[in-house]
């Protein structure tokens, strides 16, 4: 692959953020018709990244994972990578709200712990099904995924450590941070592509750009 | 003929934008990146028709719609937003938006709102 193959340009990196941008925006308004959740999200951040540095700029956007959840997921398809969804440890009591409107689960016996984690995970899938499966569309393709895992604290980095000492030694980060308003509930989502998937998505772009050239 | 602003930080999307707009129609553009731009263009171009994205860094453009209809009530801004919540549609309406086209723009969307803002001597 020759060096200008390697990056993407500022007008492809505009481009694909735009595209981010729409595809959050469908995905948003599809969790508000399902969910009723009304979702903020901030501009997306993409960058061309080698593994190592990924971690360490997640590092820097979230110093402490003393009190954080993680929920990833994997998708394939010509887009293929992961996704990486962190809360602030604790908000899955909070946005339990949006299965269970009364509460009502709290007052059976089931374990707290358990169903947080639970809600966690179902909003996690919710969340990077409908992002991932707006921007792959955007992109003319479509991706199948893992089931969602959910990992907590400590966990987090050496999960991340795994997943990226195995891909591509470069990575192509999407970020955003969203905020479910009526929840008052904040997190990072993270994408996180291999740099094999480059030619693909240098072509998908080219032909997003097309009619407007 | 119509002075109309664009306002959003992508550069792909001002593009996609304009590409819009009919080249034939001898309107006058003028493009910025944030709303504190755009307040500033607002008051030295006199648009007769913003283009305004909301989630932009900086000032974003629900402020800067808010801004410009301070600055000006009866200023038209159609907004150009990936957010297309129903919440946030009710928002923009509330705060004097004349109308919401969806990301990514298409001509005849963008056309038409065009016409119809532009034939509209009343404002909002």
């Amino acid at each position: 692959m020759t060096d200008s193959a390697r990056e993407l340009t500022e007008l492809e990196k505009d481009a694909l953020q735009e595209i981010m941008n729409i595809g959050f925006g469908r995905a948003a308004a599809d969790l508000a018709e399902i969910i009723n959740l009304h979702v903020i999200l901030s501009v997306p951040h993409i960058a061309v990244l080698q593994s190592d540095e990924v971690i360490r700029y997640v590092q820097e956007e979230i110093p402490d994972t003393t009190d954080m959840s993680m929920i990833t997921q994997f998708f394939s398809g010509k887009f293929s990578g992961g996704s990486f969804l962190v809360f602030p440890h604790g908000e899955g009591r909070k946005l339990l709200k949006i299965f269970d409107g009364e509460m009502s689960l709290l007052g059976e016996n089931y374990d707290i712990d358990i169903l947080e984690k639970e809600t966690l995970v179902e909003v996690g899938n919710i969340i990077i099904g409908a992002c991932v499966g707006k921007i792959a569309e955007m992109l003319g393709d479509v991706v199948t995924y893992a089931p969602p895992r959910f990992f907590s604290q400590e966990q987090i980095y050496g999960t991340l450590g795994s997943v990226l000492n195995t891909s591509d030694s470069f990575a192509i980060l999407f970020k955003t941070v969203f905020n479910f308003e009526q929840y008052n509930v904040s997190g990072y989502l993270f994408l996180v592509s291999q740099y094999s998937i480059m030619p693909w998505l240098k072509q998908a772009i080219a032909e997003f750009l097309g009619p407007y050239e | 003929m119509a002075r109309i602003m664009i306002i959003d930080d992508s550069l792909v999307a001002r593009m996609s934008l304009k590409a819009c707009i009919p080249k034939d129609a001898g309107h006058e553009l003028k493009e910025g990146n944030d709303g504190s731009v755009a307040i500033e263009l607002y008051q030295s171009f006199k648009p007769d028709v913003t283009f305004m994205d909301l989630t932009m860094p900086g000032m974003d453009g629900i402020a800067a719609l808010e801004a410009i209809r301070r600055l000006d009530p009866a200023a038209r801004v159609i907004i150009l937003t990936a957010d297309i919540q129903r919440r946030t549609i009710e928002r923009v309406t509330e705060l004097g938006a004349c109308a919401v086209v969806k990301k990514p723009p298409v001509k005849e969307a963008v056309i038409a709102e065009l016409d119809k803002v532009l034939a509209d001597g009343t404002k909002p």
